[in-house]
């Protein structure tokens, strides 16, 4: 069971191309971060992950658990086990958390079936005390007039939801305080599980401080340019991103 | 008063032009005609005591006002004479001082038929607070010309709800006068549905200080319904606020049109008003017509107009069909949202 990328080349919709040959193999239960640069393609690796519309893939391919991920439609690559946190959630006014959250697991349950109300607000209460959300937030519109950082909790509150087998977080330390992040990190770590896996998007070594990865990888031009482990990671921190000019 | 064939409006589906202001209060479109003939028509007969109301009977006149209707139409004051010539369901309500109402709201029901003209008076007395909801009810093929009027006297609070339950093949014509007297508090929302073509001409009449108007309206216009709606806000006393927000779903080959205009008048300085009119486009054969406009001709008022339409934003989509919900419910939850603001402004103390 994983997540297997091979040479992805992709690019904006009529534009340029971001990514270059990503190869990339997320097995079940492991933890894998991505490093690299501003403007390298590592968001845009997640959004062509979950099928954004903005991107093109104009070669190779993604399985997730065997099954050709690209022809799968959004909702689908959800539903077959993947998600995303986003660098910038969206907001949507007049469609609360509760609703949105209830659909959304509606959607995984066969055609018909409702969640048990009263065993969904049980468990979404006790994961926004998890993540110490007030629990009004239930009833606002999704990330509607939130910060940045309760747009980051919100997408965490969402993951710990809706129980996927691979997360991309992107960049989801980016406006989160120290408490914060500590408590993201808490929720993300109470989630490892030898059938889930994480992949994490970070330009820090903070969150990496939180959350220990197996794996690292280097992103520089749309692609992967080293894989290494935890001290990798220790490296970029003291050197920066620098020595990949050489590199290229 | 005689009406003849000759001041039949003419047909023109030309698009708005913002210096255009024979578009903005335009004559109601070709589908009007088939109204007009039938309101000219001796054949047609008239349906008759189709309107009533739950209202205590002591809450009932017996006869409407000598002047209770009349040249308040925006652009059809042809069909309001013809109309009031035929009035032939009527309704006057007297709501009593101080009067309570809100909790327990007041239902006018009009049957709509063939041909319906009906003549809906309300006078809220001072101190009073009343909900009222206003169906109007059509079968197929109906056409109703409705003339209202609400007059809110001071310190009075009317939240009045016009549903508009149309039947596919209907038509309707609602000329409303809203008339805010000092520090009266106004809601209304208005509500079409399923109307082969409906026009509204609202005209409301600011002439107190801290007078308080909310005039909404939240529609979805299906496969080949028109929706035409004309709104005047009128501030002719210095200190009163008026806000209008009107949001339309438009799918398939449906049109919605939009002129609407606030008019400060010399001397009502230091008025409080806006007008929006936004659009969701479901579909690429949708169209909408919008033209907001401001007419201030006193000093020190905040005035502020806009109107926006736009398919179904594809970054929020995307946020939604990212955690497995299908397209089609995405799409209807986003459609439902859209118009969630317009119910939330109304249910607001």
């Amino acid at each position: 069971m994983s997540l297997i990328i091979r040479n992805l080349h992709a690019r904006v919709k009529d534009g340029a191309e971001i990514l270059r040959g990503v190869d990339l193999e997320l097995p079940a239960g492991e933890v894998h971060a991505v490093m690299g640069p501003n403007g390298s393609g590592k968001s845009t690796l997640s959004k062509v992950l979950c099928g954004h519309p903005d991107y093109e893939v104009t070669e190779g391919s993604a399985e997730l658990d065997g099954q050709d991920l690209f022809a799968m439609s959004v909702d689908e690559r959800s539903r077959a086990g993947l998600f995303l946190a986003f660098q910038y959630p969206a907001e949507v006014p007049g469609v609360s958390n509760a609703n949105f959250l209830r659909a959304a697991m509606k959607a995984r349950l066969p055609q018909g079936e409702e969640p048990d109300a009263v065993a969904f607000y049980k468990q979404l209460r006790a994961r926004m005390q998890q993540l110490g959300m007030d629990a009004k937030m239930t009833a606002r519109s999704v990330n509607e007039g939130f910060s940045g950082g309760e747009k980051k909790r919100n997408d965490v509150l969402q993951m710990l939801m809706l129980e996927p087998k691979y997360a991309i977080l992107d960049e989801t330390d980016s406006g989160l305080d120290v408490d914060a992040l500590r408590i993201v990190s808490d929720g993300v770590n109470a989630m490892r599980a030898p059938f889930r896996s994480f992949l994490i998007i970070t330009h820090y070594k903070r969150l990496l401080d939180y959350i220990t990865p197996d794996v690292v990888h280097i992103f520089s031009s749309g692609r992967i340019v080293r894989t290494g482990g935890r001290d990798l990671v220790d490296y970029i921190e003291e050197h920066g991103f620098d020595f990949l000019k050489n590199e290229q | 008063m005689s009406a003849t064939r000759q001041h039949l409006p003419a047909a023109t589906t030309t698009p708005p032009d913002r210096l255009n202001e024979d578009w903005r209060f335009g004559r109601p479109q070709s589908f009007a005609r088939d109204l007009i003939a039938r309101l000219t028509s001796t054949k047609e007969s008239d349906d008759t005591d189709l309107l009533s109301c739950d209202a205590p009977t002591d809450w009932i006149c017996p006869q409407l006002p000598q002047d209770a209707f009349g040249g308040v139409s925006i652009a059809s004051g042809f069909i309001e004479e013809l109309a009031l010539q035929r009035l032939s369901s009527t309704l006057a309500l007297r709501i009593p001082e101080k009067a309570d109402a809100e909790e327990h709201p007041i239902r006018i029901h009009c049957a709509a038929r063939a041909l319906t003209c009906a003549g809906i008076h309300v006078e809220v007395l001072p101190g009073a607070h009343v909900r009222i909801i206003e169906e109007h009810e059509h079968t197929r093929d109906s056409a109703l010309v409705a003339l209202r009027s609400y007059t809110v006297h001071p310190g009075a609070t009317l939240r009045l709800e016009l549903r508009e339950l149309g039947s596919g093949s209907s038509r309707a014509l609602n000329i409303s006068r809203i008339s805010c007297a000092e520090s009266s508090c106004v809601r209304q929302l208005t509500t079409y549905n399923h109307h082969l073509w409906a026009r509204e001409e609202t005209t409301a009449f600011l002439s107190a200080p801290a007078a308080d108007l909310l005039l909404l309206s939240a529609n979805r216009l299906h496969s080949g319904e028109w929706l035409d709606q004309r709104t005047r806000q009128l501030h002719t006393s210095p200190g009163a606020k008026s806000r209008l927000l009107y949001k339309n779903i438009v799918d398939a080959d449906a049109t919605a049109i939009f002129g609407g205009n606030i008019r400060v008048q010399p001397g009502a300085h230091e008025s409080d008003s806006y007008l929006s009119n936004l659009n969701l486009l479901l579909s690429p054969d949708a169209t909408v017509h919008s033209l907001p406009g401001l007419e201030i001709l006193a000093d020190r008022v905040r005035c502020s107009h806009g109107s926006a339409s736009a398919p179904i934003d594809p970054e929020q989509l995307f946020y939604l069909l990212s955690r497995g919900i299908g397209e089609t419910e995405a799409r209807a939850m986003l459609a439902d949202a859209f118009l969630a603001e317009v119910h939330s402004l109304f249910n607001q103390a």
